[in-house]
Parts: C-alpha cells; structure tokens; sequence
C-alpha cells in the first residue's frame, strides 16, 4: 500500500516549509537593518507579493490565534516566520464590500460598493492600478462571482485576471487556484509581479475532504450538515419569517437558483441548534481550514521549490470571519461583531522582522497603503487606511492610536430596499479598546470594551454613557447625510443567472 | 498548584536546553557510560516537584486515565532510556515529570496480542488472543469493562487495523470508539489521533474518564516528514528504504524464498501486501543483504519516526494544557513492543522475544504519581491494568496476572517501602507468547520457529518450537542476549522450562477453539500491507 498522492504532496509541502523556515532564520536577522520603509526612492520593491485572501475564515480559528483544534500547521509555521497582527478588522461583514476595501484601501463609505447592485465607481483608484503604474505586472486569481472583473469591476484593474468558478460548495480543496497562481508567477519571472489570490474553500458549505473530516469531526447523530442553507434557516429574522408566513411573496421569500430553491413558506420554521449541533458544525468548518492549510503548504512549497519563497512578501488575511451563535445567529452578513470583523493578518517577507506579534489594532483598509509603501511606490491618492509599516518595524506611532476603525456596509443595506425594516443594519465603529455597535433595527447602541471583553458579552452604554455619547455623536456625523443608493452610472443591474449565482451562496432573497 | 505543574511543560524549551547543554557536556567528559547519569534538577525546581508530588490529589476534579500506546517503540531508542540520538525531547520531559520503569517488557512480538494483554492484565496465552485468527473470548474482562461497570466513560482513539472493535474484538468494550485509519505507512503524524483524544477529553469533562490512545506512526514503514528526516539522517546512497516489504524480505528465510520462487508453495503463502497491488515474493525478489550503512540508514529512518511521534505528543499534551486537564490526568506511555534491526539476524517484529522486542518504555506522570524516579525492578504491560483498577477503587478481578505498581509511583512510598514490591517483581515468573511464528507454523511449516519465553528476574529463557534451540539469558551480564548459559547455570534453565511447560500444558489445555474467527479479506489485504502474512 502506497502513499496517496495527497498525502505526499502533504509531506513534501509542510516539510519543505519548515526546512525553509527554519533555514531562513539567520538570514532575515541580518537583514534586519535593511527596511523597505527606510529608504523608498532607492530600494527595489519585493519581485514578488502577494495577497492572499481565505474568504470567511475567523482568525480565532486558527493555531497561531489560539484556537484549540489544530487548524493550520502551515499558517502557524509561516507565521512564526513572519509578523502577526493580533487585532486585525475587516471593514464590513461580507465577501464584496470587504474585497473592496482590501483592494482599495477604502472604506465602505468611501469606495461606494455598499449593496449587492453597486460596483466599484471607475473614478476611484485600486491598489492594482497603483502596483502596474509602479512597474508591477498584476494579477488576480478569484473564485468568487463578488470578484468578478465586469460585474463590480474590484478586480477591473489586474492586468492579468481570472474567473475560477465558485467553489464554495466542493469538498475538494481548490487547487486549480494555486495552480493558476503558480504558473503567472512563472511566466513573470523576469518582472515583479503583484498577485492577489483568492480562495473560496472555507466559506460555507462546510464541506472538505474525508480526511479531514476524520481529523476533527467526532462522534454526532444530530442534523446539522452545515450546508449554507441550513445556516441561513438558523438565522432567520423572526419578522422575515412572519411576512413570508403571512404574504408568500417568490420574490422576496426564496432562496436559492431558480432551479432549486428553498422556499420560506409555511412550512419552514426558523431552527434552533444546540450544543452538540454547534460543535458539529464548528469541526465541519475547522476540517475545512485544515484542508485550506494544506493547499497553502503546497503552494509555499512549490514557491520554495522554484526558489521564490524566500524573495517574495506574502500577506494572509480574509475578507471577515463567521458566526457560530455567538450572537443569535450563524454566517455573516448583517452583524460586526468581532467574530465577523476580526480577521487574521500575516505578513512574511524580506525585511518583515520573524516572530514578531504586533497588538495595535489595524484594519484591512491599511493593507493598500502597506502594500505600496513596501513596494517602494508613494501612496499618490490618500486612502482611509495607515501605512503599517512603522508597526513592522517595531515603533509605535501617534497616529495610530488615535484613528477610528469602522465596520459597515451591513449586509442589511441590501435587503432594506426590497423589505424595509425587517433586516437590521449593524454599524461599528472603533477606538481602541472600545468599539461601539449600532444596530438600526433596535436602535440600540451597544458599548463593549473588548480588552476586558473580546467577546463582546457585556454592553456597556449604560455603565460609560460618556463615551457611548462621544462615539454615537461620531458615527452619527459620519453617517448623515448617508445614501446607500448607487449612482445610476454604477448600478450593477444583475442578470438571472447571476442572481442566482449569488443566491445559491444563502443570501437572502 | 495543578498550574504550576501544567507550567513546566510549557516551559519545556528551557528545560530541554538544560538537558541538552547536560548531555553536550556529559558526552564530551565522560563518553558514553553504561549507567546515565540524570541532570539534577535545581533546589528550587525539586522542591517545586516535591510540593506537586506531596500534594493530595483534589477530589472534585474527576479522574482523567489515559494510556498512550506508541506502536513498535523500542524502549532503547528514546533519549530517557539511553539513546544518542535526540529523539524525544518532549517524551524526555514527560518522563522527567513522571515515574519511569527501565525494565518493562511487553509480551508478545505484535501488535494484536500485546495489546489484548496491556487491556486485560493478562498474557496472551491467558487472554488467548495468540494468532490472527483469534478474538478476545467474551467472558474474559476488560480494563474498559470494569471501568465502565464503575461508571467511568470510556474511548479508545486508535488507528490499527488489529484494534477494531469488530473482528478481534480487543477494543470491544470501549464506549467510544474514535477514528480507525491503518497509518503505519504514511509519512505524516496521525494528527487525528490527538484531535479525536483532546475534542473527547474536552466533550466528556464531568464524568471519570479512561481513554486509551494508539499511535501507528513509529511502525514501518519509517516514513516521517522531511523536516524530521532532515534532523537525523544522514548521507546516504544505498538502496534500503524502510519499507516493510524490504524488512520482510530481509528477514524472510531464504528457504521460504526459494520455495516462493520455484511455486512450491501456492501463491496466497507467498503474498504480502494490500491487494493493490499485491506484492508476491517471486521471481522479482531479491534478499537485501544489510551492510553496516544500510542499518544505519534503517535507523536513522526509525528514529526520524520517533521524533515526529514526539512532537505529536508533545502538542496533544500541550492541548490537556490548554484545557487545564494535563495536572490532574494521570497518563501512562507505553508500546506494544520493540523493532529488531538484525540483533538476532533479522528485522521488524512477529516472531522472536528477544529484549529489543520486548523491552518497551512505560512511564506514569500525574496525579498521585512521584516525578523524577526511575524504578529498576522488572515490570510488565499486563501491570497496567491492575495499577488503573487501584486508582479506581475497582477490585482487581484474581484472573488478572498483573500485579498494581502503586507501590512504586506514590509520591510517599521509600525505599523500604518499596522493597517487597520489588522482591516480588524479581521473583515472578514473566512471559512473552504468541510468536507470530505460530502463523508461520501454519503457512510454511518449519521454516521459522515460534518463540516463546520465560523470565525471573535477570534470567530469561528462551524457548523455540522443535527443531530449534532453547537459551538461558543472563540479562543483567549480558543484556544483548548473546550468550547462552543454559550449560552454565542448569538448574535455573530447568526451573524455567518446567515453569513455562507447565503453564502451556494447563493453559492448551483448557484453551477452546471458540474464538476463532474467519478474517475477512479486506482485513486480511491491510493487515498483508503491514507485512504479515495472512493465509487464506
């Protein structure tokens, strides 16, 4: 009985990995003093980076974060070699929105992509165009129909693009992604080359290999499968529920294809799951990091192998995390609470100092302005975002103390439109340790200080009514005068099919 | 209390540097002696250990047992029991924290028996799980029996082939059964292992537990990740590979060989390998003959194992860690048996009894359970058992032939105190059975012998159906088992062939051939892939 090709794909990736890792560890100490940052105008930017986006991966759920199952072997060695972010936020509780602000370095308000029908304004400027200006070839391999490049135009500008169909529903790890990615990095040997990856494998379903599986799914004879859509009948808005009971409406209560829908009638009631069910759903979802983590090793190792790992800045994050009832609900879309906002950050690289742990709270917005400034290109239009740069090496500085960091673009913006007040719109905004959440449809405002409470379990608007007051009247400055509408110019009139596309992914209707 | 001993396994970096620069300079001095020599702990340290071993158990957590069973993890190949090579730094640790037996044997050659004796108490002529064809008989008890008869909850997390809870039936007991994968040939660590053991532990807190966990990693083949293979072996250009089928090859005799090769015997006797494909020993076959570097080679492989298998241990300990379970768990590392790399000609395991088969590491660490003492006193793997029925309160049923070795783990005991124990050790009588030469008795008769031993304290005879040769070992002059003394010392040769004769007259006797079970052919391909031979 022979290996199985995986798993010796398996062997060689994490192995090489390592030996690289642990090899490189002199190496990057001597390099210490040369920093990107220190000298921009003469310094050559990295011939290789790359931007690695995990859709829906919780940074919570991984080793590196604690996590308790072990998740990510490969991540947690790279990271090791690599600095981490701590406190890294997404800008917005799902895949477009969020994709927008990492590629732009916007936020939601700013960047304008705000509901399913808005696409990116072709007046404002994307990471990708800066990197091809600054003498960057661009590239862009996506497995999401939100990444689209006609669509929402966020991946207009890669000079290089593909479509990978959505695969967020396959059980098999999505290795035509990295596949992909490996041979543009080929074919640009003799240019640097800026590529942004995007895997769809983590997002729900949570479906992976049986070996994987077998790794952390225990013992379970309950129901929960977790599939998309037994997600969304989990979270279901009770007044949702009560329309469509009430008034049928195809339009608004189907989700699904045309082809094969779920049809939020009578016979559908909201489900509850318990402990066990959660659990279970939770190892389904963590088989599916694990199996994410091994792609990841594969490709590192096949970097390595071609001798580029070493000269290449890697950056690894994800678009926002996911909900396991932390607050009432599963998936992500609505809500910003940490278990959606928070997001791993890794950077990995020559002149990214090892081993580093950096607790600043940061926000994907900053990537664009890094990414540059690393690159050696000045940031000619300014972005929402911070330079994190000063971080990297390990200095504190003002500026970051003071910013505020916002979530918004809730999901509910798009289904206000169609039901008004029946999905609630969260916002969030953030200083320091306090971060407070608006949630439109109780219109409550909800304080948490998350360095006593990263859980966000206890409200504290009414303990601190001065700083609830300071940071409500800022969010409210910011959000007057507020239209979600996109201009007509901007629109994005979907087509059936993909419409479709999008519902088949659990988003209602 | 229980933090700061969870806190010094995290703090095992320093702790493991300590060690090494001790080695470094030990070896650099002295050379390599007979005796090692433990690095003393500092005043501060043994004093920390002693308050954690004088402690009181605190009774309202619920008990946590775990048996961790390293397959075909020779004893002498870790650093705690005297190897060169850095093997296992975290084992190391564990043993540190713990008490470890330098003299414990397991009792039989493979992996089936041995473990039906480490979960019953008995030897396998006892338990009568002595060939592959065999289940465990209903009314024999089992530790997970008796336990979940106390109202403990039980699980078994293994990956053998050989431990399903159906066909040999020696897991049968268990109340959960977790992830059975055969992985013995795979190069990765059996995570699954550790992540089905620690999200159990984590799931069934309230209650009294006993998990029994069993690694197939270290088994050949002696296939590790790159990044452990880097750390021990080195250059080399031969053609071994530490694939079973060469292992099996190298040890076949060349009578079988030739006999394969002429199709004197039928195709099924000649066949190993899972059925995709099949390997035959036939005309493609050539016997390997083993140069020094080639056995190098071999080791350095088994070793790369080893240390893999230590990481993984040293990251499921450090999961009880996170769950605050590590300082009240008591867990006890053990093997089922060695590996032979060609001490008495041959290698692998299934048929001889020699030390390097039977000699396997079993360490206790935890609750009520003395940190840094070894015991010297020859122990068994049918011990087990009864040591985890006395932490229970469970009455040690008389059937069971191990005897509790609390005497010798408790924080209290003294030297005096100990004594009887160990005079009783010395003075009983220990077996190894089920020689997979009985298989090969049935297969090809007379080509390889079935062996099975007696020993009393360092007197170990060995005895070999007809037509070979029986020994007298003095394991204590000559732990190599390389002269034969039976001329020298006729008297103790006799007392241990008449004892041995004895029992397998009065246990033949009343065996029955009811737990006889067809194999089915799938298992019989997965277990032809480990490199026994089946016959259909």
């Amino acid at each position: 009985m022979r290996k199985s090709t995986i798993s010796t794909l398996w062997a060689s990736a994490t192995g090489l990995l390592l030996a690289v890792l642990l090899s490189s560890c002199s190496a990057q100490d001597t390099a210490e003093g040369d920093t990107p940052a220190k000298d921009k105008e003469t310094r050559q930017g990295p011939p290789l980076i790359l931007l690695i986006s995990i859709d829906t991966l919780r940074a919570d759920h991984l080793g590196l974060y604690g996590h308790h199952r072990f998740t990510s072997p490969v991540l947690d060695a790279f990271a090791a070699e690599g600095t981490i972010f701590e406190d890294a936020s997404s800008s917005a509780p799902w895949t477009l929105p969020a994709h927008a602000s990492m590629l732009t370095g916007l936020y939601p308000r700013k960047h304008r992509v705000l509901t399913f029908d808005t696409a990116l304004p072709p007046e404002i400027p994307t990471l990708a165009s800066k990197m091809s200006g600054g003498g960057y070839q661009t590239a862009a391999v996506v497995n999401s129909a939100w990444l689209t490049k006609d669509m929402y135009g966020i991946t207009r500008d890669f000079d290089k693009y593909l479509f990978v169909d959505d695969t967020q529903e396959r059980r098999a790890p999505n290795s035509w992604i990295t596949d992909q990615a490996i041979e543009w990095i080929r074919e640009a040997r003799d240019q640097p080359i800026f590529l942004f990856v995007h895997y769809y494998d983590v997002h729900s379903d949570y479906a992976s290999l049986p070996q994987y599986e077998r790794i952390f799914v225990t013992p379970y004879t309950g129901d929960a499968d977790g599939t998309g859509w037994q997600l969304a009948k989990a979270s279901f808005e009770d007044d949702y529920l009560a329309l469509c009971h009430e008034n049928y409406d195809p339009a608004k209560c189907r989700i699904g294809t045309l082809e094969k829908y779920l049809a939020v009638d009578r016979t559908i009631q909201k489900i509850t799951f318990d402990d066990d069910d959660l659990r279970h759903i939770e190892e389904l979802y963590d088989a599916g990091i694990r199996q994410l983590d091994n792609e990841l090793g594969r490709f590192f190792s096949i970097l390595e192998s071609e001798g580029r790992l070493e000269e290449a800045l890697i950056v690894i994050t994800s678009d926002h995390g996911e909900e396991f009832m932390d607050h009432g609900r599963m998936d992500h879309f609505l809500t910003m609470y940490q278990e959606v906002l928070r997001v791993p950050l890794i950077l990995r690289g020559p002149g990214i100092p090892a081993g580093q742990r950096i607790a600043t709270p940061v926000s994907l917005v900053d990537l664009s302005p890094t990414i540059l400034s690393i690159a050696g290109l000045e940031e000619k239009n300014s972005s929402d975002g911070l330079d994190l740069s000063p971080l990297l090496l390990g200095r504190e500085h003002p500026s970051f103390e003071s910013r505020a960091i916002y979530g918004e673009a809730s999901g509910g913006l798009t289904y206000e439109k169609m039901m008004e007040g029946v999905f609630p719109i969260y916002r969030s905004l953030r200083r320091g340790r306090h971060k407070i959440i608006h949630d439109s449809k109780t219109q409550k405002w909800l304080l948490y200080d998350l360095e006593s409470d990263p859980g966000e379990s206890r409200d504290l608007s009414e303990e601190k009514p001065e700083i609830t007051r300071r940071l409500a009247a800022e969010m409210r400055e910011r959000y007057r005068d507020f239209d979600p509408t996109p201009s007509p110019q901007n629109r994005v009139e979907l087509e059936v099919e993909q419409l479709e596309r999008l519902r088949a992914l659990g988003y209602v209707p | 209390m229980l933090r700061s001993q969870t806190h010094r396994i995290r703090s095992s970096a320093a702790v493991w540097l300590i060690a090494m620069l001790g080695l470094f300079a030990f070896s650099a001095i002295g050379g390599c002696h007979e005796k090692r020599t433990e690095v003393p702990p500092s005043a501060t340290e043994s004093a920390e250990i002693d308050k954690i071993a004088d402690a009181p158990p605190p009774r309202e957590e619920p008990e946590l047992v775990i048996l961790i069973s390293v397959d075909t993890l020779r004893a002498d190949h870790l650093g705690l029991y005297g190897h060169h090579r850095f093997t296992s730094p975290s084992i190391d640790l564990f043993g540190q924290e713990g008490t470890v037996f330098e003299d414990a044997s397991s009792v039989a050659p493979w992996t089936l028996p041995a473990h039906a004796s480490m979960l019953t108490g008995r030897y396998p002529l006892s338990h009568r799980v002595v060939d592959v064809d065999r289940k465990l008989p209903d009314e024999i008890p089992t530790l997970s029996r008796l336990l979940g008869d106390a109202g403990w909850t039980t699980a078994a997390a293994v990956n053998s082939t050989w431990l399903l809870k159906k066909n040999h039936e020696v897991t049968r007991d268990f109340d959960h059964f977790l992830f059975v994968q055969d992985v013995a040939d795979e190069r990765l660590p059996t995570i699954a292992i550790t992540e089905q053991a620690l999200a159990w532990v984590r799931n069934h807190g309230d209650s009294d537990l006993f998990i029994f966990m069993h690694y197939y990693d270290v088994h050949s083949d002696y296939t590790s990740t790159p990044s452990y293979e880097n750390l021990m072996v080195s250059d080399y250009a031969g053609e071994v590979d530490g694939t079973t089928w060469q292992l099996n090859i190298a040890s076949m005799p060349d009578i079988y060989i030739e006999k394969c090769q002429e199709k004197v015997f039928a195709k099924d006797k000649c066949k190993f390998g899972a059925s995709e494909p099949p390997q035959y020993v036939d005309s493609s076959v050539r016997k390997i003959e083993f140069q020094d570097d080639d056995l190098k080679h071999l080791e350095e492989l088994y070793d790369a194992g080893i240390r893999q298998l230590d990481s993984e241990l040293r990251r499921f300990f450090e999961g009880l860690e996170s769950q605050d379970r590590l300082g009240s768990a008591r867990i006890i590392l053990t093997s089922d048996h060695g590996e032979e790399f060609s001490e008495h000609g041959s290698f692998y395991h299934f048929v001889t009894t020699y030390q390097e088969i039977l000699h396997v590491p079993l360490i206790f660490r935890g609750r009520g359970i003395a940190a840094q003492r070894r015991i010297e006193a020859p122990v068994s793997i049918v011990d087990i058992v009864p040591t985890i029925l006395g932490w229970a309160n469970i009455p040690v049923p008389p059937s069971i032939e191990g005897i509790d070795l609390d005497p010798f783990l408790s924080p209290s005991s003294t030297e005096a105190s100990t004594r009887s124990t160990e005079e009783t050790m010395m003075k009983r009588f220990q077996y190894a059975e089920a020689s997979g030469g009985i298989q090969w008795e049935r297969t090809a008769k007379g080509l390889v012998p079935a062996f099975s031993s007696i020993r009393q304290g360092n007197y170990k005879w060995i005895d070999r159906s007809e037509g070979w040769e029986p020994a007298l070992y003095d394991l204590a002059s000559d732990p190599g088992e390389k002269n034969d003394i039976s001329q020298l010392k006729p008297g103790i040769a006799k007392l241990l062939a008449d004892t041995l004769a004895g029992r397998r007259a009065a246990l033949d006797s009343q065996g029955s051939e009811e737990n006889i079970i067809e194999v089915d052919p799938d298992e019989a391909d997965r277990l032809r892939a480990l490199g026994y031979i089946i016959d259909d």
